[in-house]
């Protein structure tokens, strides 16, 4: 479903992906792992299309095209899903409204007809019910004034909503207290299907007890330092990350 | 004194005739102090620090008359149908290029509230208005308050009895047919709002042009608010694109007086709006929120300042530009704390809203401060759709253009939900809509 070659991505004058290769299929979820500022948010927000960073190398394939030719919003309606490390407030804009255009928006690009104001609500009941998101909340502003949790909460409401193809949670569990944690992974497995892949961007080994992970990575320095399965996340736990070459691709040895 | 006037505006009208009219000799006197006022300041010019940038000297060239006496009724019933309120408003009084329309007004039978013309009471030397006519303004205006005073011909007096609570508006609507002189036309309404002890109303003050013409509005407000009364106050000013609008509003409040004023300027070529506010009793609070939408080649100028003449006060102020095109806003908030009020809190938001690169804006906050146990926050922000924003919703696959208008109309809905009476909201919601392309339908307010 997607593949990324050799990625290497800059800001300004800085390199923050540095040769990045992943490959994830449909049906699984992905990992990663790494220290702060080692580029795993650049990487998730680099494969939804935020502008600003620049692509000096390398290639991603999303579902045999070229993805990074493709705008936001065409990604978007491709399937492409981004739940934000740092979701952002939207005033004035009421969330259920946000997520009816949204959700048309891709609708109409799939060829399916809109949903109308009662069918859109049934939906909203159904996918809040969920991840168990406050119905009061879905009709606030976008994320305005939520707690840090409610919003990464609504970001796994918009996920369930939009039903997408290639899902990024980036550190969607921090912040989050046990039960909350819980909920959004108990809402995030009811969206795991043999059509869709996730990759989850986390710092604890905790969320994958609840989000076992098909496959582990180690992003170190703008690459992957190492592969695993979902045993590298409990090596990481108790080693840290100090005691990774951050230098050529590295691959853990079968568990 | 500046410049020589040119035989523009006001000279084109010729010296007021204060004694022709049959009015009170309190009347006559304030009309000739304000015409002398005027006479020593002269129209404003860019090197008055008020007006540095606001250049009016296209309103001081342009000879303006009196519009006639007007026969287009016709006209002014299609624009009043356009701004009916309908059963929401508890009196409607409808002026036609500054003259009260009997015809299309409407004053229902009650005790609560005294509404009508200010021109009958102008003859009579006793009743409120010797007491209060002028005195809200006092000093405080600039040339175009002097004018307005000197030359009005008639205006809304709405005085509210004490301790009674008017629950629907009272609606003041000014048309500006400017017809009937092939000259470019002029008006100067005038309002006088008083709120006694403990009463609570909402007025709502609708400016509108059905005339292609060039022509300008000169408008005065005077607003009283007596102790433990509310006077919330809702403006619309959607002039003609050729029009000149240049607006004065004085409102007092005294001891836990709340003085509300949301401010919608969506027409004119150049639009000039002054509020003066001054919260004059301990425990009075106002609020000043604003909205001004700029197009073409527009020029809107939004003055405010708030005077905490007492300790214990409070005001709030949001005003937002959202500026397209040419266009240029200008905001210029004053605060000022007099020495002896401690207890203040006074919190002021500008914000703009850039859609083009040739569009401009100036946000002035000024603070005077000369007591020491205040606390006042300022913040201005002058800027263009903000970029996560606009990702946040593109990556959830609304198209950058829907986005961007998503994004400008929530930013101008923060100011339009404001309002309370539901058939101005709407109304309201609907002109941002024509004005913003694509502005949703559903979203606010
Ligand atoms: N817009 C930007 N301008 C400058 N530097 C940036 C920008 N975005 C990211 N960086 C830098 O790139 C590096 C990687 O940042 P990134 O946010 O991808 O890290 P991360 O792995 O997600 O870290 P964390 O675990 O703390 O979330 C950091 O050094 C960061 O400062
Ligand atoms: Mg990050």
């Amino acid at each position: 479903m997607l593949n990324v070659q050799d990625l290497h991505v800059s800001v300004g004058c800085s390199e923050i992906l540095r040769g990045l290769d992943l490959a994830v299929n449909a049906g699984e979820v992905h990992a990663i792992m790494g220290p702060n500022g080692s580029g795993k948010s650049t990487l998730a927000h680099v494969l939804a299309g935020r502008p600003g960073y620049d692509v000096t190398q390398g290639r991603v394939t999303y579902r045999d095209r070229d993805l990074l030719s493709l705008a936001p919003e065409e990604r978007a309606r491709e399937g492409v899903f981004l739940a934000f490390q740092y979701p952002v407030e939207v005033p004035g804009v009421s969330n259920v409204y946000f997520l009816k255009a949204a959700l048309n928006a891709i609708r109409k690009h799939r060829g399916e007809p809109e949903l109308d104001a009662m069918d859109f609500l049934a939906l909203v009941k159904e996918k809040s019910g969920l991840v168990e998101i406050e119905e009061a909340l879905t009709r606030r502003a976008v994320n305005e004034g939520f707690s840090g949790g409610e919003k990464k909460r609504n970001e796994i409401f918009q996920m369930a909503v939009l039903d997408p193809r290639l899902a990024i949670l980036d550190e969607t569990d921090s912040g989050l207290d046990i039960d909350a944690l819980r909920t959004v992974a108990r809402g995030v497995n009811q969206l795991r299907t043999a059509e869709r892949a996730m990759i989850v961007v986390t710092h604890y080994q905790r969320l994958l007890e609840y989000i076992v992970p098909d496959f582990v990575h180690v992003l170190v320095d703008g690459r992957i330092a190492l592969s695993g399965g979902k045993d590298l996340a409990l090596d990481l736990e108790t080693r840290g990350y100090g005691w990774l070459d951050p230098g050529p691709n590295a691959v853990a040895e079968a568990p | 004194m500046n410049d020589p006037a040119p035989v523009g505006y006001p000279t084109a009208l010729g010296a007021p005739r204060f004694d022709s009219r049959n009015e009170a000799p309190w009347m006559h006197a304030l009309r000739r102090s304000m015409f002398e006022s005027y006479m020593k300041r002269g129209m404003p010019t860019p090197k008055d620090e008020d007006w540095r940038h606001t250049n009016v000297s296209s309103i001081a060239t342009t000879p303006f008359l009196a519009a006639a006496s007007t026969n287009g009724r016709a006209r002014a019933r299609d624009a009043i149908e356009s701004w009916d309120l309908g059963r929401e408003v508890a009196a409607a009084l409808v002026f036609i290029d500054g003259r009260y329309s009997p015809e299309l007004s409407a004053l229902p039978k009650q005790d609560a509230f005294q509404a009508g013309p200010l021109e009958a009471l102008w003859r009579r030397a006793d009743g409120p208005l010797p007491k209060h006519f002028g005195r809200v303004l006092g000093e405080n205006g600039h040339a175009f308050a002097d004018l307005n005073t000197a030359y009005a011909e008639d205006g809304a007096f709405v005085a509210i009895a004490r301790g009674r609570v008017i629950e629907r508006p009272i609606y003041l609507l000014f048309i500006s047919l400017a017809n009937g002189t092939p000259h470019p036309a002029v008006s100067h309404p005038r309002t006088l709002v008083l709120a006694e002890s403990g009463s609570r109303a909402a007025i709502v003050s609708v400016y509108g042009g059905a005339s292609e013409d060039l022509y300008l509005t000169n408008a005065v407000t005077e607003i009283v608010i007596e102790d433990g009364a509310t006077v919330e106050h809702d403006e619309l000013q959607i002039e003609s694109p050729r029009a000149f609008h240049v607006s004065t509003l004085a409102g007092r409040a005294g001891r836990d007086g709340r003085f509300v004023d949301r401010s919608f300027v969506l027409g004119a070529r150049l639009a000039r709006r002054d509020v003066i506010a001054r919260l004059d009793g301990e425990g009075g609070e106002c609020e000043l929120d604003g909205l001004y939408l700029g197009n073409g080649t527009r020029h809107i100028d939004a003055h405010t300042r708030i005077d905490h003449a007492s300790p214990h006060t409070s005001s709030r102020e949001i005003y937002k530009g959202i500026l397209d095109g040419r266009s240029h806003g200008v905001f210029h908030g004053r605060i000022v704390v007099r020495p002896d009020a401690q207890k203040i809190d006074a919190r002021q938001v500008n914000k703009n809203l850039i859609l083009s690169d040739a569009a401009l804006a100036n946000s002035t906050p000024q603070l005077q401060i000369h007591a020491d146990d205040v606390r006042c926050t300022h913040a201005s922000t002058i800027g263009q759709i903000d970029p996560v924003s606009l990702f946040y919703l593109r990556s959830r696959g609304i198209d950058e253009s829907a986005a961007r208008n998503l994004l400008t109309y929530a930013f101008a809905c923060e100011i339009a939900g404001k309002v309370r009476i539901p058939g101005l909201r709407g109304g309201i919601a609907r002109l941002l809509q024509s004005r913003l392309p694509g502005a949703p339908m559903e979203l606010c307010p």
